[in-house]
């Protein structure tokens, strides 16, 4: 757990500044998590994404895993993204569907 | 959002991921009704089809509309290209229209402010400065032009004032691969489709970086890995980049390498003789540029004079010119050298923007032509394109400043015929001369009239010159001494460009209109209007007919066809022609229908035959040449010159290139002399710049800067650098520099190795942040055939912010 809060933590680019800090949208997308080999191999990652409270587990089958994500800011929504990514073993990570919310507004 | 509403969401992007993984083999595409058929069903909620708006893979998304606005995207699983999948720009397609910054109204620069004016006012401006000087026009277009748009673009501009000063910004970003495809084919674009991908054995990334910049097209091979299957990815490139992480071999060339890398692999398999010598004899050609004026068709040099000319290039000599070492040129020698495997070589900008981007595309093709790995399922030179519609509109449409519809040029007379009957013109309407490219028009554009600056309007729709252009201090970023000179921008949000305009048109966006776009395989795409554009932002074409109906109505006698009418005239089932040049009633018909319909008899004369419009509505795209079948259906082509798939092959010849520039159905290999870069680092500027793009954003940014998830993943642009080099110089990661050329400055922070790894001596920078403007540095000097410039290597000096009027930083080289 604590390897996780870290991961979560980290910004995908610590030396820049943040723009846009507005915690707004609230998107839901359903994506799919493509590991190197079958997802049964990956137990350790898989366990790290059910630790996530945003996000559903949904069926696997040979390298692919459905997930789904339902948080609270589109902030958020980036830092499970690019947790998401840099699981070990994970090495692909599309989108089926997303839904935004309507005042889903940036800029 | 309701939680009742909130929880059926969510089951239903479960449901639509669920489908994806279900089976676990590869995705299944499915009936075109299917694509929707798990989507969420919510009252008011309709799911309609369109090609993402962003690059020229082409992935089809469905999306879903509510009371007049998008709310939900989903990948298409009916569509081939993307089989229901999309890369995190694709997630956020549906919110480049909800900025809060849409222009929404016209803008006219007065007095040193934009003041708002209305349409009919703007349209009135535009005219008169064009009806005064016609020929002193310009008209900057796109990638992003929808096919009809372009086709409407052109046909003004060609056919009605007898003006080619019309190019697009695909220009700076794929006219070496059309070349590259003339010199050798006869006719532009790829034989092979995306299903190389899936068949291949070995992939080639030639400075080329699909795992960001084509995301789901990459994912096409790594999927197949995950299955447990056998794909050898060999990335050559100059800087590691997450491309380079999934490859199995990375060959770090040279700025310029790739012309010697190409070289060698052709002399190993000339030495090894291990060539494919049926297929050479059988369907292939050796060309050479001509000594005096080279040209795109070459000279014919003997197979013995190719060897002689090759014969320099041994693996040693091409590691002294490339710095790959010799042995793995073996290595990609002996690859070719397999007849037993199959292999694809991808490449976009890295062999583009280049300086002998004609002659780097010709060399692969070539290698591909004399080894044989051609024309089968896997065995493939495949050229990948930026911007969604760069094939569809600009190489197709052919809104280049020498190219007519269908294949066209302006040059020929027989061609310029073709062109005035199909539009009903007066004969010699179009004229024969070349207009500027792209370099030339901002030179002309930015030289006082005075001084031969012979191009006083423009007009720029769907693409940002104020950042892309290179060398901008030189081509566009002053209007000192430029007082006559007058900029037209049509566009969804401020940008570089807007900054400078005089006269400013809100734009509708993406499914805010009809329209068409045809991907980098050949896949021709339709969709429909679903959302109303904000405030009083119009379609880019309706611009066009309105401009040209204003002129007609001046009395511009370009305007009137033969018999006197509109030359957009469409009319009723009545015949009463219907007024599309009012915006009330530009949907009274399908206007983008009938340009389609009229661009369709330009099509077939280089065999790149298109269905009717209606066919495109049903499909999710079909590549060209589509030919109709016996049983009335349209059947469209994955492969083109090969006899198993493609119609216009003739029976029993298994390969024919049926446009050949030698007209005898055959190929040309070329050879080509290296060449150094135009400008190489020194003791005053010691580092190579390379330019570029991130996941994150597409092209200048002016879409996904506007969607704050994307916008914060990456929220600056930065230069690369590698941590010996910024060791040396005492620059620490964050800190501000300054890149220098002898053309320009940007300022910039320092990314230490960060996410693309530059060898030392080199830096590489992102051109999407319009606060940093790094093609003030860059150079304009570009390949003498394609006129494409070379934003990959010039020379620069990094400084440190702090020392920037003190000597600059020396890195040791």
């Amino acid at each position: 757990m604590y390897t996780l809060r870290c991961m979560l933590a980290k910004p995908q680019f610590p030396t820049m500044p943040l723009l846009f800090t507005k915690a707004s949208a609230v998107p839901i997308s359903g994506l799919v998590v493509t590991f190197q080999s079958s997802v049964t191999e990956h137990s350790e990652a898989v366990e790290a994404l059910r630790m996530i409270p945003e996000i559903d587990i949904g069926e696997s089958a040979g390298s692919k895993l459905a997930i789904v994500i339902d948080s609270e800011t589109k902030r958020r929504d980036q830092e499970i993204w690019n947790t998401v990514q840099q699981l070990p073993g994970v090495i692909d990570l599309a989108v089926a569907m997303v839904a935004f919310d309507e005042d889903d507004r940036a800029n | 959002m309701d939680s009742e509403r909130r929880s059926f969401l969510k089951s239903a992007a479960m449901v639509a991921a669920g489908s994806m993984v279900a089976g676990g083999t590869s995705l299944p595409v499915v009936q075109a009704d299917e694509g929707v058929s798990d989507l969420p069903v919510l009252d008011g909620l309709s799911w309609n089809k369109a090609p993402c708006r962003f690059c020229g893979t082409g992935c089809h998304v469905q999306v879903g509309v509510e009371n007049g606005r998008v709310v939900a995207i989903a990948g298409d699983k009916a569509a081939d290209v993307n089989k229901g999948l999309l890369c995190v720009k694709g997630y956020h397609v549906g919110g480049i229209l909800y900025g809060k910054d849409r222009l929404t109204k016209p803008l006219l620069r007065k007095e040193d402010k934009l003041v708002e004016i209305e349409w009919d006012e703007a349209i009135e401006i535009i005219a008169k400065r064009i009806f005064d000087s016609p020929k002193t026009f310009a008209f900057y277009g796109s990638g992003q032009w929808t096919i009809p748009e372009g086709f409407a673009a052109q046909k003004f501009m060609k056919g009605g004032l007898g003006n080619n000063h019309i190019d697009p910004n695909a220009r700076l970003c794929m006219s070496s691969a059309v070349t590259g495809f003339l010199a050798t084919y006869g006719v532009d674009e790829p034989a092979g489709c995306y299903q190389d991908l899936d068949e291949c054995d070995v992939l080639i990334t030639w400075g080329n970086n699909p795992a960001e910049m084509h995301p789901v097209l990459f994912s096409r091979v790594t999927d197949r890995r995950s299955r447990g299957e056998t794909v050898r990815i060999i990335d050559i490139g100059t800087r590691r980049t997450r491309t380079t992480d999934a490859a199995t071999d990375y060959l770090e060339m040279k700025p310029h390498g790739d012309v010697a890398i190409s070289l060698g692999i052709m002399h190993l398999l000339i030495a090894n003789d291990n060539y494919d010598k049926s297929f050479v004899a059988k369907h292939c050609n050796f060309r050479g540029a001509e000594a005096d004026t080279p040209t795109l068709q070459g000279e014919a040099i003997s197979e013995e004079e190719f060897r002689k000319r090759i014969g320099k290039y041994t693996p040693e000599h091409v590691e002294e010119l490339s710095g790959v070492p010799a042995e793995k040129i073996r290595m990609l020698g002996e690859l070719f050298g397999n007849h037993d495997i199959r292999i694809t070589s991808l490449w976009c900008m890295g062999m583009n923007q280049h300086t002998m981007g004609t002659a780097i595309n010709s060399l692969v093709h070539g290698v591909h032509l004399l080894s044989g790995h051609f024309g089968r399922p896997g065995d493939a030179p495949t050229s990948l394109t930026g911007q969604p519609s760069a094939c569809g509109t600009v190489r197709e449409v052919g809104t280049l400043a020498h190219a007519l519809p269908g294949g066209r040029v302006v040059t020929k007379p027989e061609h310029r015929q073709h062109c005035e009957e199909f539009w009903n013109l007066r004969a010699g309407s179009i004229s024969e001369v070349p207009g500027y490219h792209t370099v030339q028009m901002f030179e002309h554009f930015t030289k006082p009239t005075a001084e031969g600056g012979d191009i006083t309007t423009m007009l720029v729709q769907v693409t940002n010159p104020g950042q892309t252009l290179p060398n901008l201090n030189a081509l566009f970023n002053s209007k000192k001494g430029l007082e006559d000179k007058f900029l037209i921008v049509s566009e969804v949000y401020p940008t570089a460009t807007t900054q400078l305009a005089d006269l400013i048109l809100p734009a509708a966006l993406w499914v805010e209109k009809n329209g068409m776009f045809g991907n980098s395989e050949r896949r021709t795409q339709q969709w429909f209007k679903m959302v109303d554009p904000p405030g009083e932002a119009r379609d880019d074409c309706w611009m066009t007919i309105a401009i040209a109906h204003k002129l007609f109505e001046m009395g511009h006698e370009g305007m009137k066809d033969k018999n006197g009418e509109f030359i957009f005239a469409i009319k009723d089932s009545d015949g009463k022609e219907i007024p599309i040049w009012q915006f009330k009633h530009y949907y009274d018909t399908n206007v983008d229908k009938h340009l389609f319909e009229e661009y369709r008899l330009f099509s077939t004369m280089k065999h790149k035959n298109l269905a009717p419009y209606d066919e495109y509505v049903k499909a999710r795209g079909l590549r060209w040449p589509v030919v109709q079948q016996d049983d009335g259906s349209w059947r469209e082509t994955r492969y083109r010159f090969s006899e198993f798939d493609d119609p216009f092959v003739t029976k029993g010849q298994e390969f024919e290139f049926y446009h050949s520039s030698s007209n005898d159905g055959r190929a040309q290999i070329w050879f080509h002399e290296y060449a150094p870069p135009p400008e190489m680092p020194d003791k005053d500027y010691p580092m190579w710049l390379c330019t570029g793009r991130v996941l994150e954003h597409w092209h200048t940014g002016t879409l996904t800067r506007r969607l704050s998830p994307l916008n914060r993943a990456m929220p600056t642009a930065y230069v690369e650098m590698n941590s010996e080099d910024a060791k040396a110089a005492n620059i620490r990661q964050g800190e501000k520099v300054v890149i220098e050329s002898r053309r320009g400055t940007c300022e910039l922070p320092v990314w230490i190795d960060g996410r693309g790894r530059p060898p030392r001596g080199t830096v590489f920078v992102p051109f999407f942040d319009e606060t940093k403007l790094i093609n003030n540095c860059t150079l304009e000097a570009h390949d003498p055939f394609s006129k494409q410039p070379d934003y990959k290597k010039c020379a620069v000096r990094v400084v440190k912010k702090t020392e920037v009027k003190k000597l600059p930083v020396k890195v040791p080289s």
